[in-house]
């Protein structure tokens, strides 16, 4: 297959299409940094424009929209412990402590540098590989979705440390809260309580940003203290800083930018489990593993480079069979089909040079997000952390109600927002933190899709507990990775508790 | 109000009955469905409402422990309560008038009201001048975003 390359970079590069470029990256990282504004939103605003582009000019605009949004997710989740998106859930578990103590302005250039680094692997794996890793997305089958979503449901249980135990029934709440409405199969009504407002059941970003919200919200009126504390010094953008860290935790960040890729290949997965995967794993590979939690730089490196990988891991079954992995790969997809591009096998053999523009494009739009996030994201941090509460508080509640009110126009998801924000603020006195059951509600659909598939092709066979765990070597392994997650805190807890055991009988002895 | 009385975690174990309740409830409902419509939600809270049992013995035990997420919704639970209230009284307001009363309205009061429940000391006429006028200001640039152009179509109901 011969690539013009000297034809596909003079195309990407045109000044028009770098323009494009740099709006896509500054609107989509601004509209992803407000919750409730996400990129499928942006982009699907957006695609009508494009229709009066050319296709290349019109792909990148698009794809430079997608992946600021990503990125985006980030500033939310950093500066006001509220992830924009589900792929920056575990962003806030190292990122909001690192604000708070007044590291915000490093926090957000690692994220920016993990972010580019992670799109950039994507970017160039989607490049390389596309055709050869669409296999990936091919081999997974129903029961290896519905193990995939409970390996996220006990990967961010086993991250509760302490008590995995909560993170689990968080989960399986969670669960519960996705099966509200028609039934995925069987178009039953269930748990609608009669109330027409539910029979579309809960909407996702309405929980994500009433779950993580409104505490935050609640919890900043209670107390007068600032809610970030401002950086003591003049420090710039910390790129020193920050380039050494990543280049401390360069293992770190080429691991998660592949397991972001490889779960992002995996149509419905998407960021919120690849971050949460690398999470674990940089976790459990750091030195200092109780350090993650409490504002520890490779948590935030970890998660950001995992989901910005997504993108271009995303776009492997989008552009290859066609099957969008996301709701903006979806709005792409269309995009791409009414400028007159067949996605397919044959898409790289008939309609190379569009497709690589495309892709050069990305790669462009995710170089351009290195001085565009790190202008924002300086801007962004100083004024959250200057800006009174009188002032923080009601733009936070307006951007709640405003954005969940936009999600579809209804005003019964800004009652459910609010609604389930008391609750999250309420359960969280109990020691029941948002993440779980966020997650719980993302990966429902997919689990119980893939759980009643392998349900209805066991019975069929009359081997359900075979067809769902015994059948096939993928779902072997995830079941055997849910295990060892579970298993891992659990013997970790009794080592811990022999030693002090130990310690005490030794202490006791004469 | 964590709950945490000498090693036993009483909040823990209310929430644990809370849910141990909703899985009951949903095990029970899935009787009622279809048996396609049924299987998951029926292993799920079957499920939740095992996982709360364990954790509403933990909890009785003093074996249960915190979440590692820093988030706002753990610990400091006992500052402020007042203003607390306040917001959920508002947000609540807020999420139940706006299509009735109009979307700019609800939300100026609202944002008002959250403003001066953000204010912890005396401010100043000027400065609080300059808040109200940054508040509504805000509001009015939002609105105008969402309406002309993103095309969202906010309620305008018996106000505006």
């Amino acid at each position: 297959m011969a690539v013009d390359i000297g034809f596909i970079l003079s195309q990407a590069l045109s000044p028009f299409n770098l323009l494009l470029a740099v709006a896509g990256v500054v609107l989509g990282t601004v509209i992803g940094a407000l919750p409730g504004l996400s990129a499928t939103m942006a982009i699907a605003v957006l695609v009508p424009f494009t229709f009066a582009m050319e296709p290349a000019s019109g792909l990148i605009m698009l794809g430079a929209i997608y992946t600021g949004a990503i990125y985006g997710g980030a500033y939310a989740a950093i500066l006001v412990n509220t992830p924009g998106t589900p792929s920056a859930i575990a962003t806030t578990f190292d990122g909001y402590p690192m604000a708070k103590r007044g590291d915000g302005d490093l926090a957000i250039t690692l994220a920016t540098l993990a972010s580019v680094f992670g799109g950039l692997v994507g970017a160039v794996l989607l490049i390389a590989f596309a055709p050869l890793l669409a296999d990936i997305a091919l081999a997974f089958q129903s029961s290896e979705y519905f193990w995939l979503a409970i390996l996220g449901l006990t990967l961010i249980a086993s991250l509760s440390s302490g008590n995995v135990l909560k993170g689990l029934i968080g989960g399986a709440f969670g669960l519960t809260l996705s099966m509200i409405g028609v039934a995925v199969i069987g178009g039953d009504l269930r748990f609608t309580f009669g109330v027409p407002a539910l029979l579309g059941g809960i909407d996702i970003v309405a929980a994500l940003i009433g779950l993580y919200c409104i505490p935050v919200l609640i919890d900043m009126v209670a107390r007068p203290d600032r809610h970030l504390e401002p950086s003591p010094l003049q420090r710039g953008f910390r790129i020193f800083e920050a380039l050494g860290i990543c280049a401390a935790n360069l293992f770190n960040l080429v691991r998660s930018s592949l397991i972001g890729t490889l779960v992002g290949i995996l149509p419905g997965a998407g960021g919120s489990i690849a971050s949460l995967v690398s999470y674990s794993e940089a976790r459990r590979a750091s030195r200092h593993p109780e350090r993650f939690g409490t504002g520890e730089a490779g948590g935030v490196l970890a998660t950001e480079s995992a989901n910005n990988a997504t993108v271009g891991g995303g776009f492997i079954p989008t552009l290859v069979l066609g099957i969008p992995g996301t709701p903006p790969d979806a709005v792409i997809l269309g995009a791409l089909l009414v400028q007159g591009i067949r996605t397919g096998p044959e898409l790289f053999s008939q309609q190379s040079g569009i497709v690589y523009v495309f892709m050069a494009g990305l790669v462009i739009a995710t170089l351009l997000m290195l001085p565009l996030g790190l202008v924002i994201g300086r801007y962004a941090y100083r004024f959250i952390a200057n800006t009174p509460k009188a002032m923080l508080v009601p733009a936070v509640a307006f951007m709640t109600v405003v954005g969940s009110f936009a999600i579809h126009s209804n005003p019964h998801d800004v009652a459910v927002m609010v609604a389930i924000g008391i609750f999250g603020w309420l359960i969280g006195l109990a020691g029941y933190g948002p993440s779980p059951i966020v997650l719980g509600l993302v990966l429902g659909q997919i689990a119980e899709q893939g759980f009643m598939r392998a349900y209805m092709i066991g019975g069929a066979r009359g081997n359900f507990s075979g067809q769902l765990l015994l059948d096939r070597p993928i779902s072997l392994g995830i079941f055997a990775l849910i295990l060892i997650t579970l298993c891992v805190p659990l013997v970790k807890r009794l080592r811990a508790g022999r030693a002090a055991a130990g310690g005490k009988g030794g202490e006791a002895r004469p | 109000m964590n709950g945490e009385q000498g090693n036993r975690d009483v909040a823990g174990f209310a929430g644990s009955l809370f849910f141990l309740c909703t899985g009951l409830f949903v095990f029970f409902e899935s009787l009622t469905l279809s048996p396609l419509a049924a299987a998951f939600p029926r292993t799920i809270g079957a499920t939740l409402a095992g996982l709360a049992l364990l954790q509403a013995a933990a909890s009785l035990t003093g074996r249960s422990g915190g979440t590692m997420e820093t988030g706002a919704a753990a610990g400091r639970h006992a500052d402020g309560l007042g203003r607390k209230l306040t917001m959920i009284a508002t947000m609540v307001g807020w999420a139940l008038l706006f299509p009735l009363v109009g979307m700019f309205v609800t939300s100026l009061a609202a944002c008002l009201i959250l403003m001066a429940t953000g204010l912890f000391e005396r401010v100043s006429r000027g400065r609080l001048a300059a808040y109200l006028a940054g508040v509504t200001a805000m509001v009015a640039a939002f609105y105008l975003l969402m309406s002309h152009v993103l095309n969202i179509p906010l309620p305008r109901g018996a106000l505006f």
